[in-house]
C-alpha cells in the first residue's frame, strides 16, 4: 500500500461511521476529496468496503444550456397546469349542467310510460270532485253490466222448464229468470 | 430586503447573493426570477439523486422539472422554519420513489448489467481505478437490488453526502431508520457487486494486482 498515511491517521472508519457516528458534512467532504486524488488510500478504502467508491461520484456539471432548457420546460409546465386548473372549474360547471339537463330529459322521457300515471294519481281530485268523476264513469259501468249480465230477452226463452218472474213497480223493474241451461 | 424590488428574471445575477430562504420568500410573492435561481442552484444535485435512483437521465430530468413545478405550486405552504433544501429534496425524492414504484424496470436493468459486465471486464481495472463515470455506471447497474427507501437513503447519504439527520428529514423518518436502511443497503450492494462485477470484489485478481502508489 503506498506511503500515504492519511487513512492511517484519520481512518477509513470515519467514512464507515454511519453505523456509529456521523463525521459531519465538512469532515466527510475532506475525506472524500482525499480519496478522489489518492489511489493508495482509495484502494485501501475500497478493500475495506467496496461501496465507499460510490461516495466519490461527483455530481455531473449542469451546463448553462441544459439549465436553461430545464427552466424553460418548468415555465411551460407551470403555465399549462395553471391553464388546466383555471379551465377545470368551468368545465366542471358545464359538466354539472349537462348532467342535470340529461337527468331532466330522462325523467321527462319516462313520464308517458310510468311517471304520467303516477302524476295522474297524485293529481286526482278530492272531495266533491270525486263524486263527479264517478258519475262520469257510470256509463262505462252501466255498459259493462249491460253486456255481461243483462237478462236475455224473455222471448228467447223457449225452454219449457225455464221460469220467468217479473216484478214491475213504478220506479223499479225486477226480472228473475230460472233456467239452469242459461249461460250467464 | 433586496428582493422586494426585484420581480423580473432578467436580473438573475442579483439573486446569486440571496439565500435559499430569501428565494422561498420571493417565491411566495410569485417571483419567477427566484424560481429560476432555485432551478439553477438545485438542478445538478437533484439530477444526481434522481439519476442514481432511477438509472435513467431522461426520467431524472422529468422528475427535476416536476419537482420545480411542485415547488411553485406549493410555495405558499412552505414554512419559514423548514429548510428549503430539505423541502425541495423531499419533493424530488418522493416523486422519484413514486416513479420507481410505478414501473418495473428490474428485468430490463439486469439485461443491461450483463452487457456492461463484459465491457468493464475486458478493461481489467480495479474498482478503485475506475473513472467516476464508470463508477456511476456500476452503481446504476446494481442499485436495483435495493428497495425504494434503501436506494433513496444510500444515494442521499453516500453519493450526495447529506448528513444522516438531513436524510431523515428528507425522507420523513427517524435517524435510526436511516442508519438501518444504510446498513442493509451497503450489505446488499456488496453482494450485488460480487455477483454482477466479481472482478471488483475485494481480494479479486484485478483488485489485488493493482496495488500501487498514490496518483494524487
Amino acid at each position: 500500500m503506498g506511503s500515504c498515511q492519511y487513512l492511517a491517521e484519520h481512518g477509513v472508519q470515519q467514512l464507515l461511521a454511519d453505523r456509529l457516528s456521523d463525521p459531519g458534512r465538512e469532515r466527510r467532504q475532506e475525506l472524500v476529496e482525499h480519496l478522489r486524488t489518492c489511489l493508495a488510500c482509495r484502494q485501501a478504502a475500497v478493500e475495506e468496503d467496496p461501496t465507499l467508491v460510490f461516495s466519490l461520484i461527483e455530481p455531473d456539471p449542469m451546463g448553462a444550456e441544459r439549465l436553461a432548457d430545464i427552466q424553460s420546460s418548468v415555465r411551460t409546465l407551470r403555465r399549462s397546469r395553471a391553464i388546466d386548473s383555471s379551465d377545470r372549474p368551468r368545465s366542471r360547471v358545464g359538466g354539472t349542467a349537462a348532467l342535470v339537463a340529461a337527468s331532466l330529459l330522462f325523467v321527462i322521457a319516462l313520464l308517458p310510460l310510468t311517471g304520467g300515471r303516477r302524476l295522474e294519481e297524485q293529481s286526482e281530485p278530492v272531495g266533491d270532485l270525486v263524486t263527479e268523476q264517478h258519475s262520469l264513469a257510470e256509463p262505462e259501468w252501466q255498459r259493462w253490466i249491460d253486456d255481461r249480465t243483462a237478462p236475455p230477452m224473455i222471448e228467447d226463452l223457449n225452454r219449457p222448464d225455464a221460469r220467468v218472474y217479473q216484478l214491475t213497480e213504478e220506479d223499479l223493474a225486477v226480472v228473475m229468470i230460472v233456467d239452469e241451461t242459461l249461460d250467464l | 430586503m433586496p428582493f422586494l424590488v426585484r420581480s423580473s428574471s432578467n436580473d438573475r445575477a442579483s439573486w446569486e447573493e440571496s439565500s435559499d430562504r430569501d428565494l422561498m420568500k420571493a417565491l411566495r410573492r410569485d417571483d419567477e426570477g427566484a424560481l429560476d435561481e432555485l432551478i439553477g442552484r438545485k438542478s445538478a444535485g437533484l439530477m444526481g439523486v434522481a439519476t442514481r435512483m432511477l438509472g435513467d437521465p431522461e426520467e431524472a430530468r422529468d422528475i427535476v422539472q416536476i419537482t420545480f413545478v411542485r415547488v411553485w405550486e406549493h410555495r405558499l405552504e412552505f414554512r419559514d422554519r423548514w429548510s428549503p433544501n430539505t423541502w425541495i429534496y423531499r419533493i424530488a425524492t418522493n416523486l422519484t420513489i413514486d416513479h420507481l414504484r410505478a414501473r418495473q424496470r428490474r428485468d430490463r436493468a439486469m439485461v443491461v448489467a450483463g452487457s456492461t459486465l463484459r465491457a468493464v471486464d475486458s478493461e481489467r481495472k480495479s474498482l478503485a481505478e475506475l473513472q467516476q463515470r464508470e463508477v456511476g455506471e456500476v452503481l446504476l447497474k446494481i442499485v436495483d437490488c435495493l428497495s425504494d427507501r434503501q436506494r433513496a437513503v444510500f444515494v442521499l447519504r453516500v453519493v450526495e453526502g447529506f448528513d444522516t439527520k438531513e436524510v431523515a428529514k428528507i425522507l420523513g423518518c427517524r435517524v435510526s431508520t436511516v442508519r438501518n436502511h444504510l446498513f442493509v443497503a451497503r450489505r446488499k450492494l456488496k453482494r450485488e457487486l460480487e455477483v454482477c462485477f466479481p472482478e471488483y470484489a475485494p481480494g479479486s485478481a484485478a483488485g489485488s494486482t493493482r496495488e500501487g502508489g498514490s496518483d494524487g
